[in-house]
């Protein structure tokens, strides 16, 4: 029998990333790792200082994110970091390794904003750069990250394909509409 | 045609072409489908709901009781349009409904001439007997000879799209007054948003001579439109009726992105479904016109005053060559003025009051009322009764009624607030703070003026921004209200208050004389209002006619419940992006596209995608696939992807006390590099999941959940953590995406995983209930050997992104080894032939005594074991987990049957359980089953008798333990 051989597979069909409309557009968003952090008792701070080390940044406030030349730190929940980028390993804290847990899309242009008011109920004029959120988009549970001109939104990678779906079908959309209003 | 040059603010330039009941016809952009009839001199558009009476556009609104009609054909077809809110397009297509035969010769309409005997109750008191004909024959009858456009029975087939907008301000309303409040909010750096349902902005005055600082008042609502649209914090939604208010400054709002009927790009939605969530609103609806009750109001040509004026001046179009104006306030009086400006014949104005000094010269009689009107399909004329009692016809093709105003209050009352009743203008009027954060300006507050409604604009929005003064606001027109308070004329003729759902007078009075005297009582028996307009032209005179009977004031009589939605929303809007696909995420495993690959039929397990069997050249049929793996299982080696268990990651210096605290089970006891099934329990001690709990290190564990049970399991450690224990150091995170995990089962297992792993495993390194850190192809996973199968077996997780590779090496391998993937029905079967639960089992109602594992409970506390506890659920007489085998004649089993002993007849007194899980078990070679039989577990050996009374299933069946293959567990070990 041949060696086993494992390769690489994204979460979506080939060729279904990058996808544009006239305004807005989504590509697959590459990170080398995703790391979740959770400080053990009474160590944030220690954490914290750690990650400064290590990272260049460190733990950002709820509902924000911090952002070094290699990584990116993102609060995920209570008392829970996402830093993204090449793994690590920390003493005071549980880590896991959510790599390959999700998949995130760049959705950026103009009507980025128009696209994310069709998939998620929050209020997006919030949600400027660097900023986090934890909601519901499309029916399912997403981290939504503010750039600058445009969202990353990371959901579970066995939900992606359809994410990706029904995030196309919202560009459509909104591509579709005339924004004109009648005088 | 009805046109009069240089009136309205239609583009003459753009001619369009429309067909009305297949005629073609002609009509200028910025028509409605209303505004083009009338311009066509089509008078006569629809039939009424009960006596198929000839009716006409009667209001030019939102407020439309009669020209309802129906656009599109076969599933497209969308019925009860309001021809007055319709933009015009070209090649618009709409036809009118609720008639047999052509709309002129309806004949239906032999139910006018039975009207006598079809007042208000009839069908209740007529129908009566048999009593079975009702639902059979009456009803079916009765609803297809009453009622409005039909439904195309089919999906609809059209694009519509939900979304969400937040504001600081959300203004429901495009007059003047939600304009003033718009430019004042928005000056003041607020997020604004404007709705109005109109295609266009401007609201009542579009349809008035009138002046703004001077000038024509269009010129000012045009010049607010370019400033507001020019605004980045202001957001203008034409189109868009705000037809609901909710919790927490939420509001539903439709969206028309295209004209009804019209087509667009396929990918364009036809709809949008809003959920406006906004920190303020202000009401901003104007009001709507009543109508007075007389003899025979509601032929074609009978129309509101105002209507008849919004026609002129809007869109240059006479409502009829001869208007006759009956009124009771001055404003009625504005629309003989507009018509004598315009060149359109005033036959007379009937003003019901005495003391009224004629403004202009024309045929005026005072102290007079319409007691008649004649023409079968059109108005041809009116019977007046002057002052001095004689009467006198009057021809007229257009009969302007004026009845004074109410203002629009619905959005305000949706949270359960009433209006209040306001003597001044003897109408209801809303308040502030009928909703939260909610301010009422213009008309809905009673401001009748163009000056009241700009200044309370403004006033609104200073209330709204928390300033007192309120901005420069222009002047206008500011004359003062008249009273109106005739309501209805007299007489035993039938004088309609509800024209769409065909209620009189004389139905009212029924309805009192039956003492049906509450209103909601009367709206019911009665059903004005119950429409699809919700009687927004009818209710305040039926109350008032209500009053005059019951002898009380209108506020004494109070209003009927305001809900949404303010106009009929399609199901279809409601439902985007909730409809086929959209209908609940897709989650799929790392397997998927392999899985589809070799032709494997998909189950949906929860929003899981899972092959249900992988079938062979030659099979036919799935049992032959499913008989084919769990052999192949049994004999040599299978593999499929359980990725879909749930997986929590469990770290922390009190992860060994916190799953004490989870599981029945002491988990603290599980060595390093150890993994134990466990047991989780409800509060309130009944089962929640099982699973398995593998020990990574010594502050870390990773917990298996059932696929089903996976997000309840999660949430429930999340509560417990951070709400029962929030002091313990424990930490839990879901790791479930990130490991493609595939199940290795049968006797060559062992064999297949050193193939791939780059350290041979063996009993002695990797004995049952173990689990390893594993090096395959360049990728460390985890394998762990645990089995719902009975067989020797492995679970293999590898980092999610390699899954979709691993497994078709791992199939190959295994099919090199005479076996091959098996899917969810073999799996199934395997673990019923072993005596493994799934949720079928504990399905929510059994406790761990129940299914056999009371002793998996141990001595220390954990959560649910108190109330597990209780008497009552340690008794014998619970119904207890069993085997079962067909023993009868019948070699058959169904899951769902109930069990009742041999000699009992099978009813619900001598009901001693029911058949939870069956399969037909190719290693027994016949069917097995498991059910829930009282004080089951002593019964081994007896025969009972399993019944589906739905499915005409009868059979016996011999109780035996649940495990039906190796119970020693030999296989397991080996």
């Amino acid at each position: 029998m041949d060696n086993l051989v494992l390769t690489l597979t994204d979460p979506y069909e080939v060729g279904a990333v990058p996808f544009a409309v006239k305004g807005a557009e989504v590509a697959a968003c590459e990170v080398a790792g995703i790391t979740s952090v959770e400080p053990f008792k009474g160590k944030q701070d220690t954490v914290s200082t750690a990650l400064k080390t290590a990272c260049g940044v460190d733990l950002p406030d709820v509902g924000s994110s911090k952002e070094s030349a290699s990584h990116k730190i993102v609060w995920a929940q209570l008392n829970q970091w996402y830093v993204f980028g090449p793994s690590l390993t920390l003493k005071d804290a549980a880590t896991t390794d959510q790599s390959d847990g999700w998949a995130g899309l760049r959705l950026t242009g103009p009507r980025a904003f128009e696209v994310l008011s069709r998939l998620a109920p929050i209020d997006l004029r919030d949600l400027t750069r660097g900023r986090v959120v934890r909601t519901e988009c499309a029916h399912r549970m997403a981290l939504i990250i503010a750039g600058q001109d445009g969202y990353d939104i990371w959901v579970m990678r066995s939900l992606a394909r359809d994410f990706l779906r029904h995030l196309k079908e919202a560009m459509s959309s909104v591509a579709a509409i005339s924004s004109k209003i009648p005088d | 045609m009805s046109r009069i040059d240089g009136h309205g603010l239609i583009d003459r330039s753009q001619p369009l072409g429309f067909r009305f009941n297949d005629k073609p016809l002609k009509a200028f952009a910025g028509d409605t489908l209303a505004s083009a009839l009338l311009a066509n001199d089509v008078r006569l558009v629809g039939r009424s709901f009960k006596y198929h009476r000839p009716r006409g556009i009667f209001s030019a609104g939102s407020e439309e009781p009669n020209a309802l009609v129906t656009f599109g054909q076969g599933a497209h077809q969308t019925p009860n349009i309001r021809a007055t809110e319709v933009q015009m397009y070209d090649g618009l297509d709409a036809r009118s409904q609720n008639h047999l035969g052509p709309l002129w010769a309806d004949a239906l309409a032999i139910n006018d001439w039975l009207s006598p005997f079809l007042g208000a109750g009839f069908y209740y008191k007529t129908f009566m007997w048999p009593k079975s004909f009702w639902e059979k024959l009456y009803e079916p009858i009765i609803r297809n000879a009453a009622g409005l456009g039909a439904l195309s029975g089919q999906t609809d087939p059209d694009h519509h799209e939900k979304a969400w907008a937040h504001c600081d301000v959300l203004i429901i309303g495009g007059g003047v007054a939600g304009l003033m409040a718009a430019l004042t909010a928005a000056a003041a750096g607020r997020d604004v948003i404007v709705a109005t349902d109109d295609f266009r902005f401007g609201g009542q005055l579009l349809g008035e001579v009138s002046e703004i600082n001077n000038q024509p008042a269009r010129a000012w609502i045009s010049a607010t439109i370019a400033e507001l649209n020019n605004l980045p914090n202001v957001r203008l939604m034409a189109n868009t009726n705000v037809f609901g208010a909710y919790d927490h400054g939420t509001f539903g709002a439709w969206q028309q992105n295209r004209p009804m009927g019209a087509s667009g790009p396929i990918d364009a939605p036809k709809s949008t479904f809003w959920r406006i969530v906004a920190k303020h609103c202000i009401l901003a609806t104007g009001a709507i016109e009543r109508p007075m009750a007389f003899p025979n109001n509601d032929r074609p040509g009978v129309m509101l005053a105002g209507a008849v004026r919004h026609y002129l001046n809007r869109y240059g179009v006479a409502a009829g060559q001869r208007v006759v104006v009956f009124t009771n306030n001055d404003t009625g009086w504005q629309t003989a003025a507009d018509c004598m400006a315009a060149g359109v014949s005033v036959g007379a104005v009937v003003d019901t009051r005495d003391d009224v000094e004629p403004p202009f010269r024309c045929p005026v009689y005072t102290g007079a009322t319409v007691v008649d009107t004649r023409g079968r399909l059109g108005l041809s004329g009116v019977k007046i009764r002057q002052s001095d009692g004689t009467s006198r016809w009057i021809d007229a093709d257009c009969l302007a009624v004026a009845g004074g105003w109410n203002p629009t209050v619905h959005l305000a009352c949706h949270l359960g607030a009433r209006p209040n009743w306001n003597e001044d203008i003897s109408a209801f009027v809303a308040h502030d703070g009928m909703i939260p954060n909610m301010v009422i300006a213009g008309a809905a507050a009673g401001k009748f003026s163009t000056q009241g409604a700009l200044t309370s604009g403004a006033e609104a929005a200073a209330k709204v921004l928390g300033t007192s003064a309120p901005a420069t606001v222009p002047r206008a027109e500011d004359t003062t209200y008249s009273v109106p308070t005739y309501t209805h004329v007299p007489s035993k003729k039938r004088a309609w208050l509800d024209l769409q759902n065909d209620v009189t007078v004389k139905d009212v009075r029924i309805a009192h004389q039956e003492n049906f005297a509450s209103v909601e009582h009367m709206k019911r028996y009665t059903t004005l209002g119950m429409a699809t307009d919700q009687g927004k032209t009818s209710n305040v005179l039926g109350l008032s006619i209500l009053a005059e009977l019951a002898g009380n004031t209108i506020p004494q009589t109070g209003t009927t419940t305001f809900r949404p939605p303010y106009v009929p929303i399609p199901i279809a809007a409601m439902g985007a992006g909730g409809s086929g696909k959209d209908f609940a995420p897709e989650r799929l495993t790392p397997s998927h596209d392999y899985s589809l690959g070799v032709a494997a039929p998909m189950l949906e397990a929860g929003q899981w995608y899972r092959p249900s069997w992988f079938p062979k050249e030659g099979e036919t049929h799935w049992r032959q696939s499913c008989d084919r793996e769990v052999t192949m299982v049994r004999n040599s080696v299978g593999i499929t992807d359980v990725s879909t268990l749930g997986k929590i990651d469990v770290q922390g210096a009190d992860a060994e006390r916190f799953l004490d605290l989870i599981y029945t089970n002491t988990m603290s006891k599980v060595q390093t590099g150890r993994v134990r099934y466990g047991l989780m329990l409800r509060e309130d001690g009944f089962v929640m999941d099982d699973g398995t709990c593998a020990r990574l290190g010594p502050q870390h564990f990773l917990v298996t959940t059932t696929t089903a049970a996976a997000g309840q399991v999660m949430s429930h450690m999340e509560f417990v953590q951070q709400c029962i224990v929030p002091d313990w150091d424990v930490h839990v995170i879901s790791v479930s995406d990130s490991w493609a995990q595939f199940a290795i089962a049968g006797p060559k297992s062992r064999d297949l995983i050193n193939e791939i792993v780059k350290q041979p495993i063996s009993n002695e390194t990797l004995p049952y209930m173990g689990w390893l850190p594993v090096e395959l192809g360049g990728v460390t996973g985890r394998l762990f050997r645990i089995s719902f199968s009975g067989e020797h077996a492995y679970e293999l997780a590898i980092p999610a992104r390699y899954g979709a590779s691993l497994m078709p090496q791992l199939v190959k391998r295994a099919e090199a080894m005479g076996g091959g993937a098996y899917g969810m029905e073999a799996l199934n079967v395997l673990r019923i032939e072993k005596g493994f639960l799934t949720h079928a089992e504990i399905h929510g109602r059994v406790t761990a005594r129940d299914v056999g594992m009371g002793r998996m409970i141990a001595a220390k506390d954990c959560i649910g074991k108190a109330m597990a506890g209780r008497s009552h659920l340690m008794s014998d007489e619970r119904e207890q987990m069993v085997g079962l085998r067909p023993v009868g004649a019948v070699q058959k089993l169904m899951a769902g049957s109930h069990i009742v002993n041999p000699e009992d007849e099978p009813v619900a007194a001598a009901d001693q359980g029911y058949v939870t899980s069956v399969c037909y078990s190719p290693t027994v070679k016949q069917m097995i089953g498991f059910g829930f039989v009282k004080n089951g577990r002593a019964r081994m050996g007896d025969t009972v008798r399993c019944v589906d009374l739905l499915r005409d299933f009868d059979t016996l069946c011999e109780i035996t333990s649940p495990v039906f293959v190796d119970p020693d567990g030999e296989r397991l070990r080996g």
